[in-house]
Parts: structure tokens; sequence; C-alpha cells
């Protein structure tokens, strides 16, 4: 097996053991939970801001729509959460393709443009005009597929799909022609890329990742209003860790999601607003002094990182 | 009279005041292509000068203007020396930019919390009289007209400054062509760094207002404040200053015509019509028609 | 199409940047194994030209055929494919990605005329550098690196921009000797060129712009004696 592909397969697997076997050591399963569906987020951002280098400052926006599309799709279709979890990241691709007009637009304009986005959807489920359909402002309720092991252990299935599609899009050509269109469009189609459907395919599949995930997380904690969902907080969370562990590695937002994410139920919960100095301080920093991530640290004494 | 002729001059109202609380993020893009995402949190920091200058002291909150012009434009210096020159020799300063600000309002909004608390704070709006100003056979309150006022003053010194000013006409030249300028002999880091800092002490000036015309004060609505500033400079068009009091009047009458007449609504609207206007014309309304690649 | 038709035919192409006419009814055309050479001032509508036949912007008027079918409505990356490309005046390539990797982009999308990059660069002399980044390049190796990206998507049409321009004596007759030698195999070749020398020694004819329009077509030897041309490069 090339070196390369045996690290893409190296991850997942220890992924899979590790989350398997933790909940049999350490009993804050919801922490465990949040650390998956942020590691799951961290490689769908991934694709599309690693390799394509369109930043998402609203992703949460599909995160939003995978859990209400979910939580619709069981409260109006009486689906059982599995599929509701598939309605969700359908509802989230569905919300991909409506937006892809965005890609006209460059660098910072699509940045602002896609928070609108997430911000214009979630002032719309929080309608209380929509109240007949989302419950507007009161929020959602399933008590009636309450399971918190069966939602645990679709996220774990949710993280490895988003590993195991990162690890071969980093490893293909098609990671390739992404990375292409990230350095110069132009470029890129000079070389025969087809710009506008990469990216678009890239971006589905992004937002994919977060529908799944959105609805998987409304599953689990079953009563959820539009704020929760919908928090600016999980997208820009999702990025830091993304940026601190390294862009367009697999395994960099694991590790940044790990260090970070661990870091914020340390102090983060107890007392957040030193969290959020600290956080905004490291942001700072990171963007000054390591643009490239931790990973990039690693790189420069040689070692060779998936 | 009619709602409609209500809600119409409230709009102009609101409008030049949305300008100078556009204005500042516009020219910190137009001179250094940086975005700074931490507008709002300026903003809300001139909004406390203004609450403790009139609950401390109980002075009138106009007497916050000079303090907070001085204060404001002098503490951005050194700020823009330490974060901009550092992040402009990055590969990608406009994308990093938006991260690197976002950094900073986190940390703006967490020492806010540390300094004032999160309990929301307001002024009353009987600071500047009681009574209410009649226009055209409308009622208005006087912070309503005070603040148009002073957004409209804000708006002409900018103008002034950058049409005849030596520096101005410096920072103008920046704006439409950065290599050149540089080639030019003209010092990009010292018209920057003015540039910066009237940007933000123009913010913090829109913050003494914003009581009156926003709402009340929290460390946490900065955020908020930067997309409907960024909203009301991508309609006039960015990088273009003076753009910014035809997105602000516009913005100010939908806001108006919003709440008036679809209330419900009236919270999306800032998103929807950043997203319509950036697909219909990315470049803004008075924005030149660029070639992409 | 019967076997002596042109590869390339243009027609009548417009295209203007607001008031300013880069192109105002430009009409040529390339056989297969033939080069073309286009001189002309600064300004007179030669990389305009290129870019008009790879799309890298919509024209406003006239049309292009590519190997009888018409692709001025197609995005850059179908003319591609079907067998045009060129190189930059200024290299562009994909600065973080490996030397390889640049070609092995290029390389992906012509199933029919499947490349191999090693022998791209191999040829070019790029082979030792394959593993470093593109950035890493000095300007001349970024100039062979854009050819080797252009060859790797199995061109029947290359235009080539200015390649010339800051290469020494050998490197420039090294590539008048490769040109020749890619049309030799049947490739037809458009050279944009300031360096009379070089198109002396590469053209088989000659086109002459000016402000948007062609002046001259024909052999250089003639072109050099034509009084619009005289007054094209030294009046003005």
């Amino acid at each position: 097996m090339p070196k390369g592909w045996r690290s893409t397969t190296l991850i997942p697997v220890i992924t899979l053991l590790a989350f398997a076997v933790l909940p049999h050591l350490y009993n804050n399963q919801f922490l465990l939970f949040n650390m998956m569906m942020y590691m799951a987020l961290a490689q769908g951002l991934n694709i599309i801001y690693g390799y394509t280098g369109y930043l998402p400052f609203g992703y949460v926006g599909f995160f939003g729509a995978g859990a209400y599309g979910g939580a619709l799709a069981i409260t109006f279709l009486h689906w059982s959460p599995y599929l509701a979890v598939l309605a969700g990241g359908g509802a989230a691709v569905l919300l991909g393709m409506i937006l892809i007009p965005l890609f006209r637009l460059s660098g910072a304009y699509f940045s602002i443009a896609s928070l609108a986005a997430a911000e214009a959807l979630y002032y719309v489920v929080a309608n209380p005009g929509l109240e007949p359909l989302t419950q507007g402002p009161y929020g959602i309720s399933l008590p009636q597929v309450y399971d918190p092991n069966g939602a645990y252990w679709t996220m774990l299935a949710i993280l490895l799909f988003s590993l195991i599609i990162s690890g071969v899009i980093r490893r293909s050509r098609f990671g390739l022609a992404l990375s292409a269109i990230r350095e110069s469009p132009l470029s890129a189609s000079m070389s025969g890329v087809n710009v506008v459907k990469l990216r678009s395919i890239s971006w589905l599949l992004s937002a994919l990742i977060a529908g799944l995930a959105g609805a998987a997380f409304g599953w689990y904690i079953s009563v959820f209003y539009p704020e929760t969902v919908f928090g600016l907080g999980i997208g820009v969370f999702t990025i830091v860790f993304v940026l601190f562990g390294g862009i367009g590695t697999v395994l960099g937002p694991m590790i940044g999601t790990l260090i970070l994410y661990g870091v914020y139920n340390y102090i983060g919960i107890s007392t957040p607003e030193y969290f959020q100095l600290a956080y905004g301080l490291l942001i700072m920093i990171l963007v000054l002094f390591l643009p490239n991530g931790l990973v990039s640290l690693a790189r420069k004494r040689g070692l060779n990182v998936a | 009279m009619s709602l409609l002729e209500y809600a119409v001059l409230a709009g102009i109202f609101y409008g030049l005041y949305f300008a100078l609380v556009g204005v500042g993020l516009n020219l910190i893009f137009g001179v250094m292509r940086i975005i700074n995402l931490a507008h709002g949190d300026f903003l809300i920091l001139g909004a406390y000068g203004a609450f403790y200058v009139f609950h401390l002291f109980g002075w009138n909150p106009l007497w916050a203007i000079p303090i907070e012009l001085v204060v404001f434009f002098g503490l951005s210096l050194p700020l823009y020396y330490l974060l901009v020159p550092r992040l402009q020799k990055s590969g990608d300063p406009e994308m990093l930019s938006f991260i690197l600000f976002f950094g900073l309002s986190q940390v703006i909004e967490a020492l806010a919390v540390f300094a004032f608390g999160n309990d929301q704070r307001s002024i009353p709006a009987s600071v500047f009289g009681g009574s209410p100003v009649t226009i055209a056979g409308q009622v208005y309150p006087a912070s309503w007209v005070v603040s148009a006022a002073v957004g409209m003053a804000g708006i002409t010194l900018i103008y002034l400054y950058l049409y005849h000013t030596r520096i101005g006409r410096a920072t103008r030249a920046i704006m439409t062509e950065r290599s050149e300028a540089v080639v030019t002999g003209i010092s990009v880091h010292r018209v920057s760094a003015v540039a910066f800092g009237i940007g933000i002490a123009t913010a913090a000036l829109a913050g003494i207002f914003s009581p009156f015309m926003i709402g009340a004060i929290a460390p946490s609505l900065g955020m908020g404040i930067t997309v409907t500033s960024f909203t009301i400079i991508v309609i006039g068009s960015l990088g273009n200053p003076l753009g910014t009091v035809l997105g602000g009047l516009l913005y100010g009458e939908a806001l108006m015509l919003m709440q008036t007449f679809l209330t419900s609504w009236a919270e999306m609207f800032p998103y929807a019509l950043l997203i319509l206007v950036l697909l219909v014309k990315p470049t803004g309304l008075l924005g030149k028609a660029v070639r992409s690649a | 199409m019967s076997p002596d038709a042109p590869i390339l035919k243009v027609e009548g192409l417009k295209k203007h940047f607001g008031g300013l006419k880069a192109l105002d009814g430009v009409s040529f055309d390339i056989h297969a194994g033939e080069i073309l050479g286009l001189a002309g001032p600064n300004g007179s509508g030669k990389t305009t030209t290129i870019n008009a036949i790879t799309g890298v912007f919509p024209i406003d008027g006239g049309e292009i055929h590519f190997g009888g079918n018409a692709i001025h409505r197609l995005p850059t990356f179908r003319r591609v494919r079907h067998g045009i490309n060129r190189t930059f005046q200024v290299p562009r390539p994909f600065p973080a990605l490996t030397v390889l990797e640049n070609v092995m982009v290029a390389g992906t999308y012509r199933s029919e005329r499947k490349s191999d990059p090693h022998r791209i660069l191999e040829d070019l002399g790029l082979a030792e550098h394959a593993d470093r980044p593109a950035k890493s390049l000095n300007s001349s190796q970024q100039k062979m690196l854009g050819l080797a990206s252009a060859l790797a998507t199995s061109p029947q049409l290359l235009l080539v921009d200015e390649i010339g321009a800051g290469l020494n004596p050998e490197e420039l007759s090294g590539m008048a000797a490769r040109l020749r030698s890619y049309a030799a195999q049947g490739m037809a070749i458009l050279v944009v060129e300031h360096l009379m020398d070089f198109l002396d020694r590469v053209t088989d004819r000659l086109i002459v712009m000016d402000a948007g329009n062609t002046l001259f077509t024909g052999k250089l030897q003639q072109a050099t004696q034509d009084p619009r041309v005289i007054e094209a490069f030294l009046g003005g």
C-alpha cells in the first residue's frame, strides 16, 4: 500500500476504535458525542475551505438545516430517526444547491454572503409565522424517538464517513484538481478542470456532512431551539478547529478539535468569558504566527502528514 | 398623516445614521483590503463610553464625542502596527483578516464582559430634551434627529478629509491602485494607519448613538452590527466610502418600511437584502464593473 | 472536414473593454503542423486574441472554429479538452503544488490522448525538480513548467505568449527547435512574440496586428518591407 493511503486508512480505524471503547471508560457520553460531531464538521468544512479556499462563515446553516430537516421528517412523516438523519443530510444538500450562485462571489464576499444566508434561514425557521411547521421560536421536541445510544453510534458512522470522504479526496485526482482550483481557478480551467462542477460537488459534500451531523445532534438532544442549532458559535468553533490543526489535511482538523474542544470543556463551560478571551487571543496568534496550523510544525520537521 | 410618510421620513433619519455606522468598515476595507470583523464591537465600546459619561458624570452623551474620537483614534494606531503589517505579508490577507479580526472581536467581547458585565444597558432618550421634533406634520424623537445630524456631519468630515487634504488624496491613491501608490513614494503604512484610526473612531462615534437607534447595549451585540454594516457598505459598494451614504439610506428606508408593514420579517431582512444585492450586483450599486477571471 | 482545411479558423473577432476596441474584426486561420507568428506593438491585441481563443472572457462578435466545431461559446475547460492550450506571458503555475502535481492536474482530462507527466518533465529539463513546489522555481523554469502543463493536455493547437522573453540565446535556440519539432509532429502553433529574430527562426507565416486589426499576413521578409507595418512599429 502506498505510504499516503496507509495513513488514510489508519485515521478512520483508530477513530472507530477510540470512540467505540471510550464510552466504557468515560461516562460523559454527551462530551464524546460533541467531540465526534465537531470532528465531522471539521472534516466537512475542510472539504470546501481546505481544498478549494472558499470559507463559508455561515457553515452552521447546513447544520441547522439538517437538524430541522431531520426533526420535520420525524414529526410529520413519522420516519425512523435513522432515515430522518439522511433526510437532514438531504435538506442541507438542497440548501447547498440553492446557495451555489454564491460562488460567483470571491473571497470575503462569499464568506459574508454565506453568513447572511445562515442568519436569514435562522430567522425564517424562528419566525412565529411558521409555527405550524417549525414551531417557530418555541423549538422542537422529539420525545418519541429519544435514544442517545442510537444517536451516538449514528454520529460515529457520520464521522467515519466524513473521514473516508476527506481521505479519498486528499489522495485522489479529484483532490488534486480541487487544490488547483484553490491556487488559481484560471490556470485550473486551462488544465481542463471543470471548475464550476468540481467546486459544486465539494460544496454539496461539505453541506451533506454538516446536515447529517445536525440531524444526529437534533436526535441526540431531542429538545432544541432555533438558536441551539443555528448558533454562529458552532460554525466558528469548527473554523478555528480546522485552522488550528491545519487546513487541507485529514489529521489536522482531528487534532485541532481534540485539543481545542478538550480545552473548551476544561475551562469553557465553567468560565465562558475566560475561554472567550483565551480563544480570541489564540485565533489572533494563530493567524499571525501559524497560519498553516499545527501540522505545518510537524511538516517542518520532515514528517509526512496525512 | 399617513403611516407611509412617517416610515419614509424615519428611514431618512435612520439612513443618515446607518451611513455613519458603516463608513468606518468601508474605509478600512477600501484602503487595506482587510475586513474588520470587530467593527461592531468597537461600536459597542463606543456605546459603553456614552453610557458611562452619562451615568457616572451625569454629562450629556454628546460630551463623549470628542473624548471617544481622541481615545479610539489614539488606541487604533498601535493596534494597526501590531496587526496589519504582519497580516499583509501573509499569503491571503483578505481571508485571514476575516479570521484575525474575528479573534479580536472575541477578545473585545470577553473584556467587555469583565469590565461592564452581561447586563443590558441603556441611556434614556430624554437626554436630548424631552420634547419630540415635528417635521412635515410627523413627530419624531429628538434623539433620531440628533443621530442623523451627527451621521451627516461625520460623513461630511470624511469627505473633506479624502478630497481636500494631502493625506486624504494619498489615501484615495492607495484605494485606487495600491502598487502604484507605493512606487510614487506614498508612505502606505502611515496613510493606512490613519485610515484605520479614522475607521475605528467613527465606529465608536456611531456607537454613542446606538442606544437610541439600535437598542440596549450588551457585549454580545457586536457581530450582528458588523453584519448590518456589511450589508450597508455592500449595497453602496465595497471600498467606496461615500457609496456608504447611498447604502445607509436604502437600508434605513427598507428597514423602516419593513418594521412598519411587515414586522415579523424585519429581523431577517438585512440578511436577505445582503444576499440579494450580492447576487444581482456583487460590486454594489455604485461599483464599477470588474472583470472576473 | 477535408484534410487541408485549417484546424483553427477565426472570423471577425471582436472584443471591447469599455470604450477600448481591443479586437476589431480579426480573422485568420492555422493549419495542422503550421507555426503562425503574431506580432505587433504593445496593446495591438495579441494577448487578447489568445485570451479570446482560450475563452478567458466572452467575445463580443465573430466566430472561432476549431477542428470544424464552433467553440466560441464553450467554457475554457471544454476548449482545452477539445485540444487547445496556451502558455501565459507571466507564468501562472499552482504555486503550492509540486512541479509534478502541476503537470498531473493537466494530464487528467484528455482520455483519448493520455500524456505522461514524467516524460514531459524529462523533455523540458524539469525532471530533477519534480517534487519541489512550483513557487520555488526561477522564472525561466516557471516558463518551462507553463509549457509542460500545456503539453500535458496533448494540444493540437498551442498558443505561446511571449515565451522567448527572458530566455538566454542558448535557451532561445532550444525553444525554437522544440516548437519546430512539435509542429513536425502535426501540432499547430501560434507564437506571439516581440523578438523578430525568434519569429524569423520558427514561423512559417506572420500576422502583424495594430489597434485590434490585422495589418498584414504573409512571409516575415515581406512584412519588414510593408509600409503599413513599418508605420505601425516606427510611426505611432
